[in-house]
């Protein structure tokens, strides 16, 4: 009589588990149809193959984690470019910090804080991988990420305002003002390296 | 112009069609007798196009195949299941220290049953024990335990 009280528990241990092998072969293709693009996004994002992969494998990392509060009425990379951001936000975030206290307190005063070891940090001024659009993604990389997300989404993406102010948690108020003044700053960028004697993309 | 600084302003918006149809006819208008305006608009137009076309970066042939074994290695536990796995260790540890206490019990009740009546101790009067009291057992455990 016993193996039907363990019996009992099996079944409740098995329906309980059962969910996250459900999800798997579903993430597994929502990921297999969104990475490619996703990966265009990252390397907006990052300027930079190696930052991309660990940019989007953290994105699908959490995004799996979290997968049961995915809201099945709204497309995946919407949900997944969501996590991108805010990832790419903290990333950001993290590494000028830490510049910044290299430069402010050179020794002295330590923060705790800070003393975290973080081997990305030291790939943060890594060069920008050779390709056309080269003097673009230069541009892009002097920008602060909320402006150039921003951009990257509404003009490479082709989201709409709406769609990126979803994906950035703001009003379209405030996307309508970071790719304006995200686009001002491209264009100086191009203009700066047009006088120094390059002769950029133009159309 | 006294418009200009507006204008300036929305020429971002103008060129994603993020406009209202009235603002879209007020910066047309504008645009057509001010060509300070004009250029700027020219200048975001050709930033944009740069854009568009941007060559696509191709990630390489095993990226996919080597994210995949990362992102299912590093997160097989979702906070949902974790949550249930707890549950369920607590529920399955309660089940077996109810069931030990129910065998015990039937032990005692052999011994006892045996010393009162010996005809008794034949039949299956331990395994309707052991069956009742489980089930019976079961369903505070479950409330107890069960999240949500």
């Amino acid at each position: 009589m016993s193996q039907g009280v363990v019996g009992v528990i099996v079944s409740w241990v098995k329906s309980s588990s059962r969910s996250t092998d459900d999800r798997r072969p579903l993430f597994e293709k929502l990921m297999a149809n969104s990475y490619q693009q996703a990966f265009q996004m990252a390397y907006r994002f990052t300027s930079n193959r190696a930052e991309a992969e660990d940019l989007l494998q953290e994105t699908y990392i959490r995004a799996f984690r979290y997968f049961h509060r995915f809201d099945e009425t709204m497309p995946f990379t919407a949900w997944l470019y969501r996590i991108m951001t805010n990832l790419h936000i903290d990333t950001v975030r993290r590494h000028s910090r830490l510049k910044t206290v290299s430069i402010d307190q050179p020794s002295g005063e330590t923060s705790t804080t800070w003393d975290l070891p973080d081997n990305s940090a030291e790939r943060g001024d890594s060069k920008v991988d050779e390709t056309l659009g080269e003097s673009l993604q230069r541009a892009l990389q002097a920008m602060t990420p909320e402006f150039r997300m921003a951009v990257v989404l509404a003009d490479i993406e082709g989201m709409s305002y709406e769609e990126i102010a979803g994906i950035m948690d703001t009003s379209v108020g405030t996307v309508r003002s970071r790719i304006h003044r995200g686009r001002k700053q491209i264009r100086e960028h191009l203009e700066h390296l047009s006088a120094q004697g390059f002769h950029e993309v133009q159309g | 112009m006294n418009s200009c600084f507006r204008v300036k302003s929305l020429l971002s918006a103008y060129l994603d069609r993020e406009l209202s149809g009235e603002e879209m006819m007020m910066l047309r208008d504008h645009m057509a007798s001010c060509a300070d305006c004009a250029l700027e608009f020219e200048e975001l137009r050709r930033v944009k196009s740069a854009l568009i076309r941007i060559p696509a970066i191709e990630p390489d042939t095993e990226m996919f195949e080597r994210m995949k074994v990362r992102v299912f290695e590093s997160s097989d536990p979702v906070p949902v299941s974790k949550s249930r796995a707890a549950a369920t260790i607590g529920m399955a540890a309660a089940v077996m220290f109810l069931l030990c206490a129910v065998l015990k019990w039937v032990d005692v009740q052999k011994q006892t049953q045996g010393e009162l009546s010996p005809s008794s101790m034949v039949g299956s009067s331990d395994t309707v024990a052991l069956g009742q009291d489980s089930s019976v057992s079961y369903t505070p455990v479950m409330l107890v335990n069960a999240p949500e």
